[in-house]
């Protein structure tokens, strides 16, 4: 696997306001397969814009993208949508699970989404999945009967559904107690460490710095690389 | 705007991405997901396709119920041959009155029409009736043997069958249809007293003189079935009696004491049936009974003609406002199902952040207004053909006509071209927000 941006910028434009460039020019940033990086920065510094564009979500204003040395911007939108489903795996900030689904089902919608079919063995997967982070037991709940970190533990196994090389994490701890948020990031890592993904977190948590192979901050639009 | 710039990192992709064609088994899962959606808030689902129910049972029942409406007048009229002579007046209601037994005969008319009927070769039957009394709601009919000839067709068996007993033969013997003798919980060898009007409540006195059953016939599906028939002799026989009891008869049937006093027959009765020999027979008969002043002929197949085209200019009424509720139940599913996209654009972005695609959005919400046009057109069948039942058997009870409710195959193209446009035009607007939502904006 292999994570490579090259001039990527974004500026947000909207009708009747005033641009607002959040990434300025990024040339030649890279990440290697099984690495993790800690994305810091502060609210409204560009954290979740840059982990959008990497998930193939935001076009960039200019430069591109590339993951596994496919160009993500140069596929048409339906075909990034699949390659997306097949080698990224997204935790959201507020993890977004489906409250009509169980977590069994919500682990396996990604992997319906790129393998096309509804085969029985998306649901044996999706169970050892939740049998790696401690809820087989609550396979059949939904999320409404879940707590937070469980919550957060299903949006992890969601996100590593389809074995992806690159999994993001945009402030998966932001809503959990300090020690539940502590243990989960450290089954995260581990998960991630077992699935050889790489894995960017996008965190303002200064506790987190030691836990990570590189920690880039994010200043005025720009990467700054603090510690390899 | 992108300002795309050719970066000259690996020109060569890694792999081709294949087209993606969604499978059945992925269409189907859109299936499955738009179900979910409409299970997760089942007030408002339920709620949209009770509407979409109720539009369709309008249709059904208004559908049904003519059909109905119409086979039942059909079969109950079959037997009745091609005449019905009677009293000038409304040629409609005297149709009604004598076949359907609905309303109050229109009149009487002189005896002697039915004698000379009888011998005019141009008749091959002439079936007197003098309607005028009831027992327990149940019209009596005088009338002679000849009634139990009546059938459709010649070469069909007589309509009207004994179950049980016999014909009458003499005085103030009775023959009652099925439903009248289940109706009064009469046998054979029991004795009622009829009373006056031909129906209860008319008038409360009731006539001196007991009839005996003689006769059960066998269920004939036709208003006759709640009738009592007895000789026509034995119903002037009554009124002589009462006669002399200076009774006055409201029923218009001069009796033959009267007649006899006056030294002339004023014998009267309410109707003729007649089965004339041929078709022009029974075309100068009914241009003499034009001409003459004493009676009329009728068409019973043109007078419920008339009839089924005053039942086809409401049921069209009816149409033109299953077609409102159409277009309402249209817009409550659009108004339904655009609300709750509109609250799920979240999960939606995120859908689309696990790899869903615009088009498999825009189908599952489409199958969401499919699903609820679907299930409510099949709900709308059951209640339609519900209230239909439920009405053709109250308007059975007031009419003794009956009313078959049948399942309406022909209308099933249409019902489903209507639920589909129901579901299509519902779904399409918000299957189209669905489609356009911005995933960054909305995780």
């Amino acid at each position: 696997m292999s994570l490579r941006i090259e001039n990527v910028s974004h500026t947000y434009r909207s009708r009747g306001l005033a641009e607002r460039p959040v990434l300025q020019p990024i040339a030649g940033w890279q990440v290697e397969a099984g690495q993790q990086l800690l994305l810091r920065g502060v609210s409204g510094s560009g954290k979740t814009t840059l982990l959008n564009i990497l998930a193939g979500l935001l076009t960039p204003t200019s430069g591109e993208v590339w993951l596994n040395r496919q160009p993500l911007y140069a596929l048409k939108e339906a075909a990034r949508d699949r390659f997306r489903s097949r080698h990224v795996g997204y935790v959201l900030q507020a993890h977004h699970l489906l409250p009509q689904l169980t977590a069994l089902e919500n682990i396996t919608m990604p992997m319906i989404f790129a393998a096309n079919d509804r085969s029985n063995r998306h649901a044996q997967q999706a169970l050892a999945l939740l049998e790696g982070l401690g809820l087989a037991e609550f396979a059949r709940h939904r999320p409404a009967q879940l707590s937070m970190g469980q919550r957060l533990r299903v949006a992890i196994a969601r996100a590593l559904a389809n074995r992806p090389t690159l999994l993001l994490a945009d402030e998966p701890t932001a809503a959990l107690d300090p020690a539940t948020g502590a243990s989960t990031m450290t089954l995260l890592q581990q998960t991630c460490r077992q699935h050889n993904a790489a894995l960017i977190v996008a965190s303002h948590d200064p506790t987190l710095t030691d836990q990570f192979d590189r920690v880039i901050d994010l200043k005025s639009g720009q990467l700054h690389e603090v510690s390899a | 705007m992108r300002n795309h710039q050719t970066v000259p990192y690996d020109p060569t992709p890694a792999t081709a991405q294949p087209r993606s064609t969604a499978s059945p088994d992925r269409v189907f899962y859109d299936l499955v997901l738009a179900w979910r959606n409409l299970k997760a808030q089942p007030v408002q689902s339920g709620i949209t396709l009770l509407v979409v129910a109720l539009a369709i049972a309008l249709f059904v029942a208004v559908v049904a119920l003519n059909n109905g409406l119409r086979t039942g007048i059909v079969a109950a009229s079959d037997p009745f041959g091609m005449l019905v002579v009677g009293p000038k007046g409304s040629a409609q209601e005297l149709v009604l009155s004598t076949i359907l037994l609905q309303g109050l005969p229109i009149g009487n008319m002189p005896y002697h029409v039915y004698q000379e009927l009888q011998a005019d070769d141009r008749v091959s039957l002439a079936v007197p009736l003098a309607m005028g009394d009831n027992v327990g709601g149940a019209r009596i009919i005088g009338t002679t043997p000849d009634f139990f000839q009546l059938r459709p067709a010649l070469n069909k068996p007589p309509t009207f069958q004994l179950a049980a007993g016999r014909e009458f033969t003499g005085d103030f013997e009775a023959v009652l249809g099925s439903k009248a003798a289940a109706g009064l919980g009469l046998k054979l060898g029991d004795q009622f007293v009829p009373a006056h009007g031909v129906e209860t409540g008319l008038e409360t006195d009731t006539h001196n003189v007991a009839h005996t059953v003689v006769g059960i016939l066998q269920p004939t599906h036709s208003p006759f079935d709640t009738a009592v028939l007895t000789s026509i002799e034995s119903v002037w026989a009554v009124h002589k009696h009462e006669e002399g009891g200076n009774h006055v008869e409201t029923a218009a049937l001069t009796t033959a004491a009267a007649a006899d006093e006056a030294g002339a027959d004023q014998r009267q009765i309410t109707a003729v049936l007649v089965r004339p020999t041929g078709f022009i027979e029974t075309n100068q008969l009914w241009r003499e009974f034009r001409l003459g002043s004493e009676a009329q002929a009728a068409f019973p197949g043109q007078e419920l003609g008339q009839l089924f085209d005053l039942l086809n200019q409401g049921q069209r009424i009816l149409t033109v406002a299953g077609y409102l509720a159409a277009a309402m139940a249209t817009l409550t599913v659009l108004l339904a199902i655009y609300s709750a996209t509109d609250r799920r654009r979240s999960m939606i972005a995120v859908m689309r952040s696990l790899g869903a695609n615009r088009t498999s959005i825009f189908r599952m919400v489409m199958f969401e207004a499919l699903l609820i046009a679907a299930i409510g057109a099949l709900a709308g069948r059951l209640l339609g053909y519900a209230a239909a039942y439920g009405l053709a058997a109250n308007l059975t009870e007031q009419s003794a006509i009956p009313i078959p409710i049948t399942y309406e195959m022909g209308l099933e193209p249409w019902l489903w071209a209507v639920t589909l446009a129901v579901g299509l035009l519902a779904g399409l607007i918000p299957a189209l927000m669905a489609y356009r939502v911005n995933i960054v904006e909305n995780l």
